[in-house]
């Protein structure tokens, strides 16, 4: 097994530091929201997530049509990769999103149609994993798991319209706010620079992620090659 | 007629041929032997355009493959284990289809010769699942040699046969291989083929290990030559006129046979109908139907109540596909691949808007609602359209994994969620006697689904398909 490139470890150095700092800035630089106070914190923790999410699933269908274009597996590796990761730091988004919705909105959930349309995309992708446990053959796995993932982006780009499609109460932090969203503030100085520190360190730190999960992808495959050596 | 070169397949990281050269001159009849798992199926698979080959050189027919697959199909027999007819359908209709994909003139005449080759002029009239298995491969042999092709491909088709049906097919086999044809035969068995074949290749670990020529078989021929009457052409069948079967007239054959084939049965509409009466019933209950709820909850009970019997009804007609093998049969003709998949969505479309037309007048009167509204009827067709449109795509896939029985809802809904979303919306719009204005940003939303998932499904369909 091949050890760790060394710039692999020098990225996970600087994701732990990066997020150390993120920390710092959130609590200790960024000042309190009036309205909000410390609930409003959780806002560089929900749009740095839903950030990272968002370009994992963009990552997965540009990595799903070069697989289709290719046929090679690597391609499947990497799609693989950026869907498990996404789902995570979606997830993450969303569950940091009812928690700031609660005092803003006065429940956890609505069904107002961006938290719809995001709970949706999860479901996407949750659905794209069990499609993959149903086929053996890893040729087919592969296609069918592109073609899903590319028929599944047709929903990105829908959580981010629906904003402007649907009258909603979710604030349009960046951007003209509509009349109807509740929840929104103004943002200083600092709390944008904050903010844009959290989206840096959070892409960092999926960047790391990513290529760890690639790495495991391989050796995996690595694995089932020294098995199918070893039964023929 | 048929050149392999250093022919590579891998599934995966596991390598199934390792650079196997095969050659086979034209009239030629030869036995592939191996074990199990030797990679017969597959090599013959790839021979039938119905795989791709990893690396190497295919040329059946004097076309190249993959590039020239569908010069290959149109020149091209295959027979299999499984039988690639529709059980749904009589003998007659079977070929019919698959005359009509493989554009074969004067259809009927053609028809009625194959019959009596095959010995079932008498059961031309009779459901092909009504048949024995013996009936069926002699019918499976007839629709391989319907348009008349220059090479035959036999994957085991001995398979699951007795003795008698057996000795019946092996002359079948030996007539139409007669016709001076060339044929590739798969088999485990070396006493099943040694009266058939000229040649026998052993493929073993991915390359052929050994070759041999029997000796017999050349006076066998011979002799079943001379008994034969002596005709001027090699072939004693009439000639075949083909035309190359258009993009719109594969698809009219593939939304006839599927409407034939459920008209008789009427298995897919059943179970899609009484699905949707019980939805209907079940959200009675669950909603305590008061006339204020009732107008609210309409548009969502209709569309849930679409999209759960749409789902059985993809799922079916797709399973109805992959049964018998009739999915490879469909590949197999020399069409354009997004035609199968036109012919599949129109078939499905047709059955969902049968459903709906039954469930509206139903709903109507249990629930004392008029939904005879033009602009609601509108908006039901173009939801119905984004749904089989992306549906039929997805169960193409579903249809293929091992989790068949329960994943197609699974891919599905999350998918298709935002047309229903907007299809409820325009339908709420609509019987709510909303200005059009107001309803028009949801129509949109749904005609601009509909065209993305069409053209992206049409994209794909070819990715979905093969292999």
């Amino acid at each position: 097994m091949k050890p760790q490139p060394i710039i692999l470890k020098v990225l996970n150095v600087i994701s732990v530091l990066l997020f150390l700092a993120a920390l710092g800035m959130v609590f200790l630089y960024a000042p309190l929201e009036a309205t909000m106070n410390y609930v409003q914190k959780i806002f560089y923790f929900h749009i740095a997530n839903a950030w990272v999410g968002m370009l994992g699933f963009i990552a997965a269908a540009v990595a799903g049509v070069v697989y289709l274009i290719k046929h090679d597996q690597k391609w499947d590796i990497i799609e693989l990769a950026a869907v498990e990761i996404s789902l995570v730091f979606f997830l993450i988004a969303i569950a940091a999103g009812s928690i700031w919705a609660r005092p803003s909105w006065g429940a956890y959930w609505t069904w107002e149609p961006r938290l719809t349309t995001a709970a949706i995309l999860e479901m996407v992708y949750i659905s794209y994993l069990l499609l993959r446990q149903g086929i053996d053959d890893p040729d087919r796995r592969a296609r069918f798991s592109a073609v899903y993932t590319l028929v599944g982006a047709i929903s990105i780009p829908i959580t981010f319209m629906s904003i402007r499609l649907f009258r909603t109460i979710h604030p349009v932090v960046i951007g003209t706010n509509s009349a109807a969203s509740q929840g929104s503030f103004d943002m200083t100085s600092k709390m944008l620079a904050t903010m844009f520190f959290a989206l840096f360190t959070f892409s960092v730190i999926f960047v790391n992620l990513f290529w760890h999960r690639i790495r495991l992808g391989q050796l995996a495959q690595q694995v089932e090659q020294l098995k199918l050596e070893e039964l023929q | 007629m048929i050149a392999v070169k250093k022919l590579v397949k891998r599934f995966g990281l596991k390598t199934v041929l390792r650079g196997l050269n095969f050659e086979v001159p034209e009239g030629e009849f030869v036995a592939l032997l191996g074990p199990n798992g030797s990679g017969k199926t597959t090599f013959l698979r790839i021979l039938a355009s119905l795989s791709r080959p990893t690396l190497g050189e295919v040329c059946v027919a004097g076309y190249r493959l993959p590039i020239q697959a569908s010069a290959v199909r149109r020149n091209l027999g295959v027979v299999s284990h499984l039988p690639l007819l529709y059980g749904d359908l009589t003998a007659e209709e079977n070929l019919r289809f698959y005359g009509r994909m493989y554009g074969v003139l004067e259809l009927s005449q053609r028809i009625n010769e194959i019959l009596e080759l095959v010995g079932l002029t008498s059961r031309r009239r009779d459901l092909v699942r009504t048949f024995s298995r013996g009936m069926q491969q002699r019918l499976a042999i007839g629709r391989a040699i319907l348009h008349d092709p220059e090479v035959l491909l036999f994957d085991e088709p001995h398979t699951g046969l007795d003795q008698d049906a057996c000795d019946m097919l092996d002359r079948l086999l030996r007539e139409v291989a007669g016709q001076g044809r060339t044929v590739v035969m798969t088999s485990h068995d070396l006493a099943r083929v040694e009266d058939l074949a000229s040649r026998f290749d052993v493929l073993s670990r991915g390359v052929i290990s050994a070759s041999a020529s029997c000796s017999t078989f050349t006076v066998r021929r011979w002799q079943a030559d001379m008994d034969r009457p002596q005709t001027t052409d090699h072939r004693p069948s009439s000639i075949v006129h083909r035309r190359s079967s258009g993009f719109l007239n594969a698809i009219g054959a593939i939304v006839w046979k599927d409407l034939a084939a459920e008209l008789r049965s009427r298995e897919l509409l059943s179970a899609m109908l009484v699905f949707a009466l019980l939805v209907i019933l079940i959200f009675n209950f669950a909603l305590e139907l008061d006339p204020l709820t009732r107008r609210v909850a309409t548009p969502g009970i209709l569309w849930a109540t679409f999209a759960f019997a749409g789902t059985l009804g993809l799922n079916r007609s797709m399973a109805v596909e992959k049964d018998r093998g009739c999915l490879d049969g469909l590949l197999l003709a020399p069409v354009d691949r997004s035609a199968i998949y036109f012919g599949k969505t129109l078939s499905n479309l047709a059955f969902m808007l049968i459903v709906e037309v039954v469930v509206l007048p139903v709903y109507s009167v249990l629930y004392n609602t008029n939904l005879f509204n033009p602009g609601l009827i509108v908006v039901i067709l173009l939801g119905s359209v984004g749904y089989v449109a992306v549906g039929t795509l997805l169960s193409s896939m579903a249809v293929q994994t091992r989790t068949r029985d329960v994943l197609l809802p699974i891919l599905l809904f999350p998918v298709v969620i935002p047309i229903l979303i907007a299809a409820v919306k325009a339908s709420s719009g609509f019987l709510q006697g909303l200005a059009l204005t107001e309803v028009m940003p949801y129509i949109n939303l749904l005609i601009v689904y509909d065209v993305i998932f069409t053209a992206v499904a049409y994209m794909v369909f070819d990715y979905v398909v093969e292999e």
